[in-house]
């Protein structure tokens, strides 16, 4: 007879508002690593799906991932004379705030060096990708925009002809994909003030330039390298021009996730682990107390002469089946409410199996708690 | 022929020590229970009778003395009564004021739940335990949780657990304390006919004196002695 199935089975009620209230706390835990994985995931999106194998940057600088990165216009033709370069694109992304249907908005422009890259890496959930050289774009559904949708960026209007899901920057603003040379002229414009005091000449940029201190837009020049290309050797040339910086995608990868990102990631690990700390206060103390209640009953088992493994079995298997239920209740809890969420929360096997692991470890510990209690119970405590 | 002791108390004492006070709660008491026997345990609060029934029922050690059961010598002083679990359960039934049943098990669970820890496989434990309470006719109150049967049903239930295991020995503790007069009587009747049918030595500790007539003899304790005991009923077995 299983004791500890039958007790939930009496008491379902109350098992079931235990575990949703352990899956909350599980929800809350998985919500962390998600946030943690969904950041580093967004951050690492355009490095990982662009498909370049090497980043050239403006020289002594990390890349635009980094810092301000501005590379002259025409640097993608020197790459592409260099032995071992496939191919090459240029590449630009600013942060963009416009109005569009009644409200403001705001997105990620992303410039794609059309036609040598139409896009046709982006994944669409629906339209399809840039077709003409000038005023289309591709917009993910994060920014609130539709197909059809017109909206004014610069001086000019654009038509949304594409949609996409879950591409966004490392800040969480959605990506809107323009050809390079839009992107380029909506970074260009300028504000009337601006312009007015250009013409004074009493700001610091001329009249021809924007507050950008650069003179070209273009943050960086993607490098696609031949099958057979030595990697080392075509970082060489480039650092030889003196006026570049080359980094590979791990170092931009290794930037992001190391300088950029580190105390976010530190902040959110460490909140992750007082979740934990508090789940496992939480459980044993719901476990401890499950076990105090049973305790006249724990007592008349051992007059009716159960052995220990008996009692430790119901306490044990009650602390796991809470555990495995609370872990199952967070799972469903997640997947319903985190889509809901404005960032990506991203749950991914591995961190669920560690999760479990912990869990299971908090159980253990727990069931000690209740088992320890239960064994100091001696049987003529029946009869108080 | 007398049949021999089931239960044997050769000069118990037990003695609790609480700082320098020292509280004698049962001095020198020699008892023998035998088979098929009912024994009334009687006396005032405080003298020692439940203390008794703690050390007849291998709760507690003696201070000093011994306790043989079915002829072994299962305690004295310093015995490790933790592991005689399984000679407890097969040799000493208990009932108590209070049922004490498991409250999130049906009556033929809490019954089987004795049989199974005593390794009787599940369906047979189920079926034996139904056939106990059929016989103390609670036949359709199997499936009930404790909440849902009256008092007096719940200590037939907890007879008919304390006698799962078939023990030589039955103990029980002001059993009808929580019962009308008939309940009361109906469960000390239930004693008379185990200790008949299934002859067990049965001791009851009791402040009823409405019952005295449905023991063979009664024992009185008073401040931890044996103060008075009925002459012995000749005890015939079948």
């Amino acid at each position: 007879m299983n004791l500890a199935f039958k007790d939930i089975r009496f008491n379902l009620l109350r098992f079931l508002l235990t575990a949703v209230g352990v899956g909350f706390l599980m929800m809350s835990s998985m919500g962390m690593v998600g946030l943690y994985r969904g950041i580093v995931a967004d951050a690492l999106l355009v490095i990982e799906r662009i498909g370049a194998d090497l980043w050239i940057v403006q020289g002594g600088r990390q890349g635009p991932f980094s810092e301000g990165s501005a590379v002259s216009s025409t640097m993608d033709r020197r790459a592409e004379g260099l032995a071992g370069v496939a191919g090459t694109r240029r590449f630009v992304q600013f942060s963009q705030q416009f109005t569009a249907h009644g409200r403001q908005m705001r997105a990620a422009i992303t410039g794609l060096d059309f036609p040598k890259d139409d896009g046709r890496w982006i994944p669409l959930i629906r339209g399809g990708p840039i077709a003409n050289g000038h005023y289309e774009a591709v917009a993910d559904a994060g920014i609130g925009l539709d197909i059809g949708d017109r909206i004014h960026l610069g001086q000019d209007d654009y038509t949304i002809v594409g949609l996409t899901r879950g591409m966004v920057d490392a800040s969480g603003d959605g990506l809107l994909f323009v050809t390079i040379n839009d992107a380029v002229a909506i970074a260009q414009r300028r504000t009337s003030e601006e312009v007015l005091l250009a013409r004074r000449g009493a700001a610091p940029a001329s009249a021809n330039r924007s507050s950008v201190p650069q003179d070209s837009k273009i943050s960086a020049v993607l490098v696609s390298l031949a099958p057979a290309a030595d990697m080392e050797a075509v970082r060489r040339n480039v650092l030889a021009w003196g006026d570049a910086n080359v980094l590979s995608k791990a170092e931009q990868r290794s930037l992001l996730l190391d300088q950029r990102l580190w105390r976010l990631r530190l902040q959110i690990l460490a909140f992750t682990s007082v979740l934990l700390v508090v789940t496992g206060i939480v459980v044993s103390l719901i476990i401890y107390m499950l076990t105090m209640e049973k305790l006249h009953q724990i007592a008349m088992l051992k007059l009716i002469g159960a052995d220990n493994s008996v009692i430790v079995g119901m306490i044990a298997q009650q602390a796991f089946l809470i555990g495995a239920a609370g872990l199952l209740s967070g799972l469903a809890l997640s997947q319903a409410v985190f889509p809901f969420f404005p960032r990506r929360v991203l749950i991914e096997a591995p961190d669920v199996a560690a999760l479990a692991a912990a869990v299971a470890v908090i159980c253990g510990f727990a069931s000690l708690l209740g088992i320890s209690r239960a064994l100091k119970v001696r049987a003529q405590d029946v009869l108080s | 022929m007398t049949p021999p002791p089931v239960l044997s108390l050769r000069g118990v004492e037990r003695v609790y020590r609480s700082g320098d006070t020292e509280v004698r709660a049962l001095n020198g008491v020699s008892v023998d229970i035998r088979r098929g026997e009912v024994v009334g345990i009687l006396g005032p609060s405080g003298s020692g009778k439940s203390t008794l029934l703690l050390i007849a029922g291998l709760l507690e050690p003696p201070s000093a003395g011994e306790v043989m059961i079915d002829g072994r010598l299962v305690s004295r002083p310093g015995a490790q009564l933790d592991q005689l679990r399984r000679f407890r359960r097969r040799h000493i039934g208990f009932i108590f004021q209070k049922a004490n049943l498991i409250p999130f098990l049906t009556a033929v669970e809490n019954v089987a739940l004795a049989l199974e820890i005593d390794d009787v496989p599940a369906r047979e434990a189920r079926r034996y335990a139904a056939h106990l309470l059929a016989g103390l006719d609670l036949g359709h109150r199997l499936h009930n949780h404790p909440a849902r049967l009256s008092g007096g049903e719940q200590q037939r239930v907890a007879v008919a657990r304390a006698l799962a295991n078939e023990p030589s020995l039955m103990l029980a503790d002001e059993p009808t304390a929580a019962l009308d007069s008939v309940r009361g009587r109906q469960v000390l009747a239930l004693f008379r006919e185990i200790a008949d049918l299934r002859q067990a030595a049965v001791a009851v500790v009791t402040h009823d004196q409405r019952a005295l007539d449905l023991f063979d003899r009664t024992i009185v304790l008073t401040d931890g002695r044996l103060s008075e005991a009925a002459p012995e009923k000749p005890v015939v077995t079948n």
